[in-house]
Formats: structure tokens, sequence, C-alpha cells
């Protein structure tokens, strides 16, 4: 039997699995439990079985992955929470800054957006209220597991050994007693400033739609996600000073995309360029997609457009902005960035 | 002291001027008036202010230098940075009173070489020696100093007799140089002199520049980074004409280097 579940690095997802291990552990018995986010890992992993069952799990599938296990429309059990939830979590545990917990958090939600979209799929909200008991029975009821009564008194002792959660309690409840970090629904991001709430808000709105299996088609890239050049703990907070030798300006935001044709839109302002000198603006994405290099006007708004193949969500995009040329003069602001899912992809990887 | 000069030369220079003493380095005779500081100071300086240099072409009139403003003070030493094209010839052609700028203003109240190893100022039909003698008369320099301290420094022999048309751009350059260092400046005006002749001729126009005369203003235009790094205080990068001076020679260098 093959278990196959996913889900972001959030507290419900490790709380799910615990209890997921448990029930597989009384129900099957003789189970391998393998982790794997590329496909090289996955077939190591599946030569080395040497039990009747498989327990999978991926946070962060590579496309490949994901395709096997979609394609051979495999039950999939996807653990979900609201993605502020994920977001505060991953500060919390692995004492990130927002930007880093929200990449890190984008890069696994667009990964396994293609399972949430399946309809074979089942997908555990941490918002539904249920109880121990309900939980079990739809997670068996997926992957065809036989649950007995017997089965799920012994997981309950196992979930807790002091013996107050009862089959009958609820989920959520354990999750807050008894998981490192949990915290109640929608007060994951407490503690953020009000200009960082504002920053974060439409990256949750895009996670939100993965979150619900609908495919975004309007990306906003806000400018704190994007890092100056030559500060990389740093987050564009303002106008960019060209004063300076020919480099990287600006770069970022690390933010993954689903599949598809995407397009590009930058705002620039540039002002007190009197010298002139010459942008490029380049795309990467494992590798440089696009690069438009031009001369940059002395003073005035404008856009930058461009359209890219994303093949692989895991890989997470880059906008490079770079001056070609020293600057003694020149103010140059980013104003603005927004993508726009256009088709298909079309090029091979 | 006409004994010390070369025989070639002695015939060259009326008995009553050969009683040169010391180095051959000469007192002017005039000052400029001092420009002071904006403090009300008496630090004398060179200062350029909104510097615009227009030439009228068939296709248009174009800047080669816009609005350049710059101030350096007794003994400092200001590196030139720039492209080919980027208006750094011009700005010392400017600043030596070769050219005249279209628009801005230079007060010199420090005394100023013209750019050294600038050729501009021969005539061509006369002697090397007979451009030496004008120029000292000019900058009021006893004449058989100046042509002992050239003839020294250039190491032309013989040649200072001929017209100067009939030298190499060499030996001009040398001519130049050593006629630069002849005189007494405050200031001197370096477009990439350092280049001029062989090895040997460069260290001891290193020496005579850098060495010897290291307590002068200097504005040097060059393309060596190392000698910027270690004379030069600070750097003016110039860019489409446009320019902006740096206390920190590591951002100028920097800018400079990716231009």
């Amino acid at each position: 039997m093959l278990i196959t579940t996913l889900g972001p690095p959030s507290g419900y997802t490790q709380w799910g699995l615990y209890l997921l291990r448990i029930m597989t552990d009384v129900a099957l018995v003789d189970v391998d439990y393998v982790t794997a986010v590329e496909i090289a890992g996955l077939r190591e992993a599946w030569s080395q079985r040497t039990r009747p069952h498989l327990f999978f799990f991926s946070d962060c599938p590579e496309r490949q992955i994901v395709d096997v296990f979609v394609q051979a429309r495999a039950p999939a059990l996807v653990f979900l929470e609201d993605p502020e939830d994920v977001v505060g979590f991953i500060m919390r545990e692995r004492e990130m800054d927002w930007r880093w917990a929200v990449r890190l958090a984008n890069q696994c939600l667009t990964t396994i957006a293609d399972f949430v979209a399946e309809e074979s799929t089942l997908l555990m909200h941490r918002e539904v209220a249920s109880s121990f008991a309900d939980f079990f029975g739809v997670a068996a009821a997926q992957f065809g597991i036989t649950l007995e009564a017997t089965h799920l008194a012994e997981i309950m002792r196992r979930v807790d050994p002091g013996g107050e959660l009862g089959p009958s309690d609820e989920v959520e409840a354990g999750f807050l007693a008894l998981w490192p970090h949990a915290r109640p629904r929608g007060q994951a991001l407490e503690g953020l400033s009000a200009a960082d709430e504002r920053a974060i808000a439409p990256l949750l709105r895009t996670l939100r739609e993965m979150s619900e299996g609908r495919l975004p088609t309007r990306v906003h890239w806000p400018l704190e996600m994007f890092i100056p050049g030559g500060r990389p703990d740093d987050s564009v907070d303002g106008p960019i000073d060209l004063l300076g030798p020919a480099r990287c300006l600006v770069y970022g935001p690390y933010l993954s995309l689903p599949q598809g044709l995407w397009e590009l839109e930058v705002e620039l302002e540039v002002a007190e360029n009197l010298s002139g000198n010459r942008l490029e603006v380049d795309i990467f994405h494992g590798t440089v997609l696009v690069a438009n290099n031009f001369a940059l006007p002395a003073a005035g708004r404008f856009s930058v457009r461009a359209s890219f193949d994303v093949f692989e969500p895991r890989e997470p995009v880059q906008l490079r902005i770079s001056t070609w040329e020293g600057a003694i003069e020149g103010i140059l602001e980013l104003r603005g960035t927004h993508l726009v899912r256009i088709g298909e992809a079309v090029t091979p990887p | 002291m006409a004994d010390a000069l070369p025989l070639s030369l002695r015939r060259l220079v009326p008995p009553m001027m050969r009683t040169r003493v010391g180095p051959p380095v000469m007192r002017r005779a005039h000052l400029p008036p001092k420009v002071c500081d904006v403090d009300g100071g008496a630090r004398p300086t060179i200062r350029l202010t909104g510097i615009v240099k227009d030439y009228h072409t068939q296709i248009g009139v174009r800047r080669v230098l816009d609005g350049i403003g710059f101030e350096i003070g007794a003994g400092e030493k200001i590196a030139v940075l720039g492209r080919n094209g980027a208006g750094k010839s011009t700005l010392v052609k400017i600043i030596g009173g070769v050219e005249p700028p279209t628009a801005g203003t230079i007060e010199r109240g420090l005394f100023m070489s013209w750019p050294i190893a600038f050729g501009g100022g021969f005539e061509a039909t006369m002697s090397g020696v007979d451009n030496i003698r004008f120029i000292a008369r000019v900058y009021g320099i006893p004449v058989a100093d100046a042509v002992a301290a050239v003839d020294d420094f250039a190491e032309l022999g013989r040649h200072l007799l001929l017209p100067v048309k009939t030298y190499s751009s060499g030996m001009r350059a040398r001519l130049a140089f050593g006629l630069t260092l002849a005189v007494d400046f405050d200031c001197f005006l370096i477009d990439e002199v350092i280049s001029v002749g062989d090895q040997r001729f460069q260290r001891k126009c290193h020496e005579e520049l850098f060495i010897k005369r290291k307590n002068s203003a200097m504005i040097l235009v060059s393309h060596d980074i190392g000698i910027i790094r270690q004379y030069c205080d600070k750097a003016l990068v110039l860019k489409a004409g446009r320019g902006r001076v740096f206390d920190d020679l590591d951002l100028a260098i920097s800018i400079y280097s990716t231009l």
C-alpha cells in the first residue's frame, strides 16, 4: 500500500503526519517511511524499501515527483491550513524573518498546488473542526485502510499517553495542547508591524488561492521581498542610489510560480540620471530566461515587460536589475512588479 | 655657472644670465591674486564652478562638459578619471587656460602650470631653446637657468637647437615636461604625461613630479590607478560630460573601472 502525503512545513502538517504515522503503525504495522523532494531521492528510497507498505511524505516535491504521483492518480492526502498560519509557524519554529518564511511557504505550497487541485486528493484542513475519530476515519478511508475500534483505542493511547485525549476530542485541541509552536488559528502573525502586514497581504492572497486549488493568474510581488545588491540581509525600502560601480542593484523575490507562461511587468522610475547608463533587467529561473538591456533615460517612469516559461515550480524565480556602467549620479525606484499567467508553458525545459 | 651648461648651449645664453646657483627651479616673478576659502580663511585654492563647454559641430551643439565644479587647495591632489571622450582633456585645457569655457568660472588662487606635456604653446618654427627663452620671459624667470633646467631634465642635447617642428611627439613632450618643471608652480596640471618616453624617463618624471614636488597641488588625469591611489587625495569622475568629486578614492576607482 502506498500512502502519499503532502503539506507545507507547518505545525498542522507535522501534527497530522504524527497522527497518521501512529495510525499506519497501528493499522498496517509493516510500513517504510520515506520523504523525498527530488525524484532521485524517491528512486533511492523506493529501491531500499523492505516492507509491504510505503508511507511517503514530501513538503516541497520537484515537478517530476508531482507528475509521477498525479499521473498515477495515486490517492494522496494534503494537510492544509491558512498560509498565514503556515508562515507564522515557520517564523517561530525556524526563527526566520517573515520574508524568508513567506518564501519557504510559497515554494512548498506552489509545488503541491497540483495535488491540491486533484479531485482524488483528500484535503485535510485545519479549519475543519473534527474529532480524532473523524480524522482517522477519513484518512483511513482515503487509503483503503481498515480501522477497527481496537485500532482507534491504541492510536489514542499512543497519541496521548497521559490519557487526557479521547477519540471524540477535537484534533485542534490536541494540536494546541501537544505541539510545540502551535498557535490558535489567525494568531500566527501577531506582532508584525503594520507595514509588514501590508506587504505580506498580497502574498498571502496568492497562497490562499493555491491552497483552495485555484491557479493564481495575477501575482504581485511587493517591494519588501526584493533585496538590495550588496546587502543580502536587507530588503528594498525605497529609491536606490545609482551612484557606484556597475552592479546588481536589486534582486529577488525568490518566490515560486506555478507552471505556465508568465508575463512580468516591472515598473521603474528614474531621476537625475543626467550622465546616462544602461540597465539590464533579467529573469533567473535556474538559468537566465530573459534579459533586457536598454539605455536608461535621464528621468521618467517606464515599465519593462518580459514573458517566460516556468516548468519547475520548486525553483524560485528571481528578477535582477543591474546597472551596466558605473554611475556618478541618479536614482532608481522599483515602483511595482506584476505578473500575469498568460498561458501554458511552451518552451521545453 | 655658465660652465654648468652643456657646451652646445653655452653660446646661446647671454653672459649676464650665466649666473645660476642652486637647483634648476625658478621663483616666479609675479603671483596671481589668491582665492580664499569660503570660510574667509587664507587658504589659496583653485575653484571651478559650473563649467560648461559646448562645441558646435555639423550635427549641432555637442556638450562636452556640463556643470563641472570642484575645488583644491595648496598641496591637494585630485585625480580626473573617465573613459576616453568623457571630457578629461578638455577640462585640463580649460583649467590651464588653453580653451575658454562656454559657461562657468575658474578662480585660480594657486600659481598653476599649463598642462604638463602640452605642446600647443610651442612655436614650431622656433628652436627648443628659443621656445624656452620665450616661456622664461613670459613667466619672468632667468632664461639661462630655464635653459639649463630643461636641458638637464629633457635630455634633448643638441636637438634643443633645432626647430620644434622637427621633434617627435615624445621629444615635444619631454621639452614641455622639462619647461613645466623649471617653473615653481603651486599646482601642476598633468594629462597622462607619465606615459611619455622610455621606462627610465618615466621614472625620472615620476621622481620629479611626485617625490620632489610632493607638496605641490596637482590635477592629475591618468588611467594609472596605482599612481592615483598612491598620490591623490580625491578624484573627479567624469561621465558623459558630467562630473562628481569623491573623497573616497576606492569608490571613485570602482566606478571608473566600470564606466
